[in-house]
Order: C-alpha cells, then structure tokens, then sequence
C-alpha cells in the first residue's frame, strides 16, 4: 500500500502526447472553420481614362463602348444584347469573344469601355465586367463623362 | 520538448494575428458584388482601400472620408508611393453615380490602376 502511494506522487517526466494532439486538432479546425466562414475577396481590374500627355504615338486599338441602362440592359452599337434579369450575360460575351478574335486577326487590341447609367447598381456593372474577362477583353475602362 | 511546443504554437499565434491586423484596413463591412471572373489575389501591396457602402458613406482605408478631402488624401498617398493601386470595395447595391464620383476623384488625383474587389462565385 504503501508503495503504491509513493508512486502515485511521483511526478509523470513522460511526455503526454495525447493531449497534445487533441489542442492541436482543435486548433485546426477553429482555424478551419474561421477561413471557411470569411469569405475571400478577389479582384476585377480596370483602367481608368487618363489626363497624362503622351509623346509617343498611340497604338489606337479597336474599341467597343458597352452601354448599361437604368434597367440593367446591356447595349451594344444599339441593339441588346441580354436580358435585364439574366445573372451571366451569354450573348454579350459570345460577341465581345467575336470582336477580340477580329481584332487579334487585325493585329490591334480589343479595347471596351463601359458606359453604365447613373442609376445602374455595382453589381449588374461588375456582371459584364465579368462577360468582358471571360470574353478575354484585359482593356476595359469607364467612361467617367460629366454630371448631367 | 514540451516548452517547445509552447513557443512555437505562441509564435504561430503571433504571427496569426499579425497577419490579419495587416489586413484590418478594409475592414469595413459590405456586401460585395458577385463575380465569376475574378481571382483572388496573390499580390496584396501597394494597395490604398477606398470603401463605398450601400448607405452613402465613403472610407479611405479605415478612415471615414469626405468626397471632398478624398482628392488630396489620395495625392499625398500617390506622391508617397506612384505604384498605389486602388482597390475599390463598392457594396451592391451603390448606384454608378455614387461611383463615378470617386472614380473621377481617382483619375483627378492621378491613379489610373483600378481594382474592384468582389466574392467569387461559381
């Protein structure tokens, strides 16, 4: 009995690892479930018109000026391309993935710019930015205009 | 062995938080607009924040800022560093007017170099 009792307080020098790894998976999945639950933001990048003078000759590249209404409609050399409702402009990218290709073979850029009405929400404008990256048009830029 | 393991998991916290307080600017809360698109990015510097939320309010990093002083906080932070581009956080919902005014803030101040900061979906 006696010595049962000395070896009970005799202080563990073992390493315990099983408690470890219980913190450390608890750990992971907090951090898990944090970067899960945050969502990630990612980028859409544009150009904006510049005041800067050039010397050198300019390169003017083809361009196409996208048009969004008040309602959401997308129009293009005046005739509509989508829906005001449809999420993904299908029919806006299968043309502006024609105009790239006829200015690849012409050897100038494909250029856009957009010209959404005042009214027009951030969202519907980031939708045929969208159309434009997956139509591979890289040059897209914002007609800033004047204040009417 | 044990106090060890403290210390790196103490280090590893550290730079946990260290981390994410770099990233505190665009710590404004909005509802960003859905994209297909876009990617997240690998490349976070140089970056000067400009928040737009759905109630009007403009924030220049985590500062509340007024269209007016907008123009000339964005030159001094130009001057500071010509490479700055800005990362335009829009809710959904904010109408291009709204936007249009900062942008043409941007382009007066001098910085061409947009990006829009979105979800992914998709």
């Amino acid at each position: 009995m006696a010595i049962r009792l000395k070896k009970k307080h005799q202080p563990n020098a073992m390493f315990q690892i099983a408690p470890m790894i219980d913190v450390v998976f608890l750990l992971l999945i907090y951090f898990m479930v944090g970067t899960t639950i945050h969502k990630q933001e990612a980028d859409i990048r544009f150009t904006l018109p510049g005041v800067a003078p050039t010397e050198e000759a300019i390169d003017f590249p083809d361009e196409q000026i996208i048009e969004i209404r008040a309602d959401g409609q997308v129009v293009v050399n005046d005739s509509v391309y989508d829906a005001s409702s449809s999420g993904r402009l299908v029919q806006l990218t299968a043309m502006l993935t024609r105009f790239r290709q006829a200015s690849e073979a012409s050897r100038s850029s494909a250029a856009v710019t957009l010209a959404p009405d005042p009214a027009v929400p951030h969202q519907r404008i980031v939708r045929v930015m969208d159309a434009c990256a997956a139509a591979g048009i890289t040059q897209v830029n914002f007609a800033l205009g004047d204040d009417e | 062995m044990a106090p060890m393991i403290d210390m790196v998991f103490l280090l590893l916290v550290f730079f946990m938080c260290v981390s994410s307080l770099a990233q505190a600017e665009r710590a404004v809360p909005v509802e960003l607009p859905a994209s297909t698109e876009s990617k997240v990015p690998e490349d976070l510097a140089d970056r000067a924040t400009i928040t737009l939320c759905a109630d009007g309010a403009i924030f220049l990093g985590a500062a509340r800022a007024e269209p007016g002083e907008l123009g000339e906080r964005l030159r001094r932070t130009l001057e500071a560093d010509p490479r700055t581009r800005l990362h335009v956080r829009a809710d959904a919902t904010v109408r291009f007017e709204d936007i249009r005014r900062v942008l043409r803030i941007c382009a007066e101040a001098g910085a061409y170099d947009v990006i829009y900061a979105t979800h992914q979906e998709g």
